[in-house]
């Protein structure tokens, strides 16, 4: 009786093992991910997520191109319905406008307008829209300035992926905010 | 850095010729063991437990062993372990010039000992400073120039050292340049840091060192100054400054900073403090100044812009 219980035991492990082995090679999808890409796809890919996250838009205010151009790619990686992109807090402004996006990741020390004076204004236009603070400068002032101004979020640069999608993730379980 | 620096005494003082050193320091480079490596080899640390800690640095100005023991990975004592096995690392570099006979052994250890004494190092600061302590090497390379250009551009200093190691290149080796300005750049990028202790930063360099700290920022291979090549130099002299306030902060200092620009074949006019910064791919100058007012730069193609 003993052995059959451990049989099963070890029949049970094998299941399960092949179960996280096919779901490991369905989320590879010919791209070769890192191991911490690998697990956050598999997250983002949860039935639950993946109901909601084709109609989210996003918009990317920065005025580097560089950070523009690795966000981007990042994003395309969670099949949102578009990827806005702004180089500084008066041209996201006027986004704002015209597209209404869901989820904001502001740069803070840009050129015409800066990010904080920008969420002051998409706050006051939108106030439930999910403004994302991704700057170098993550100074306990700073930080302060932004929550005061209804930041959602605050991100250090450089950027880390598995920050955007643990992000991603929680803004997307929240459900859409500007319905 | 302390290889790079030391080498360099060596080729300054005669002792080594150009050649000889690039060969030693190819060789210490190919040798040299990194302290994350050498904590997974002691069995202290899980491989991605250390792609955890050199992130969190390049957020954050900590060395390896504080981040890892704030993370709980290391203990004070095994710190202590890898400090001291890291130590060793610039015996390479001796290796290389006596099994080359560059040198003799006596030679070596007999400049090595000038070089203590040039610097005035004490036993401890020699030791950080072979354990590859940058704050303490740059701090003996500014007492050489003076007592205030230490308290001014020190910190700033050290960081931006650090951060060239993180970010572009491992072989870094710091010189003050001979002139003080007015210059000329092919490239430049700079970014003002205002408030209670203004800064003006600056990197200027020629077309292919731009390139290089370009592709290494970037973690893609550029071959041309476009937008994204100065987008690249751009943020890392951002973020190098942006960890520069937060650093400052912590301190009690709030400062703030005004957007970075790139140009083309800038002149630069104004005293500041001009640092050659040698790397694996020739030089570039990092210019600063505590007096952004007293600086002028005129570019000679106006496209002056933020990307």
């Amino acid at each position: 009786m003993h052995q059959l219980k451990r049989f099963v035991k070890i029949l049970k492990n094998i299941v399960k093992m092949e179960l996280m082995i096919s779901n490991f090679h369905e989320n590879l999808e010919g791209e070769s991910y890192g191991s911490v890409e690998l697990l956050t796809i598999n997250i983002l890919k949860s039935k639950e997520l993946t109901n909601m996250e084709n109609y989210l838009n996003v918009l990317i205010c920065d005025d580097s191109l560089l950070i523009r151009k690795k966000l981007r790619d990042t994003l395309a990686k969670c099949k949102f319905k578009e990827i806005f992109e702004a180089e500084n807090g008066n041209v996201a402004v006027e986004m704002v406008k015209d597209h209404n996006p869901d989820l904001i990741f502001m740069d803070i020390v840009m050129p015409e307008k800066d990010g904080i004076e920008a969420l002051k204004e998409i706050k006051s236009i939108y106030p439930n829209t999910k403004v994302v603070m991704a700057s170098s400068v993550g100074t306990s002032e700073l930080l302060k300035k932004a929550l005061e101004n209804g930041a959602y979020d605050f991100i250090q640069k450089p950027i880390k992926q598995e920050a955007v999608f643990n992000l991603i993730e929680k803004v997307l379980k929240e459900g859409r905010v500007n319905v | 850095m302390f290889s790079q620096s030391f080498g360099h005494y060596l080729l300054n003082h005669g002792l080594i010729t150009r050649e000889q050193l690039t060969d030693a320091l190819e060789f210490q480079k190919s040798v040299h063991v990194r302290f994350g490596v050498i904590a997974v080899d002691e069995g202290y640390m899980m491989p991605a437990q250390v792609e955890e800690v050199h992130m969190k640095q390049k957020q954050v100005d900590k060395r390896f062993g504080e981040i890892a023991t704030e993370l709980g990975y290391l203990t004070d004592k095994q710190v202590e372990t890898l400090v001291s096995k890291q130590k060793q690392n610039h015996l390479f570099l001796a290796q290389a010039l006596v099994d080359r006979e560059y040198m003799t052994i006596d030679q070596f250890g007999a400049a090595l000992n000038d070089f203590k004494n040039a610097y005035s190092l004490s036993d401890d600061q020699f030791e950080a400073i072979k354990s590859g302590n940058i704050e303490t090497l740059v701090e003996k390379f500014l007492d050489t120039q003076g007592a205030e250009k230490k308290v001014i551009y020190g910190k700033y200093l050290s960081l931006f050292a650090k951060h060239l190691i993180r970010f572009v290149d491992d072989q870094v080796y710091l010189e003050v340049a001979a002139q003080m300005l007015p210059r000329h750049a092919n490239w430049f990028v700079h970014q003002e840091i205002i408030g209670e202790s203004p800064l003006f930063t600056a990197i200027a360099a020629n077309e292919e060192v731009f390139l290089h700290i370009a592709s290494q920022f970037a973690e893609e291979k550029l071959t041309e100054v476009d937008e994204l090549a100065k987008a690249s130099v751009c943020e890392f002299l951002n973020l190098t400054n942006g960890v520069y306030l937060v650093n400052m902060s912590n301190w009690g200092i709030e400062l703030t900073m005004k957007p970075q620009a790139a140009l083309e074949s800038a002149l630069v006019d104004g005293e500041s403090f001009v640092v050659t910064v040698n790397t694996s791919k020739g030089a570039f100058q990092l210019l600063l100044s505590d007096q952004p007012e007293r600086i002028s730069i005129e570019p000679k193609i106006k496209s002056e812009q933020t990307v």
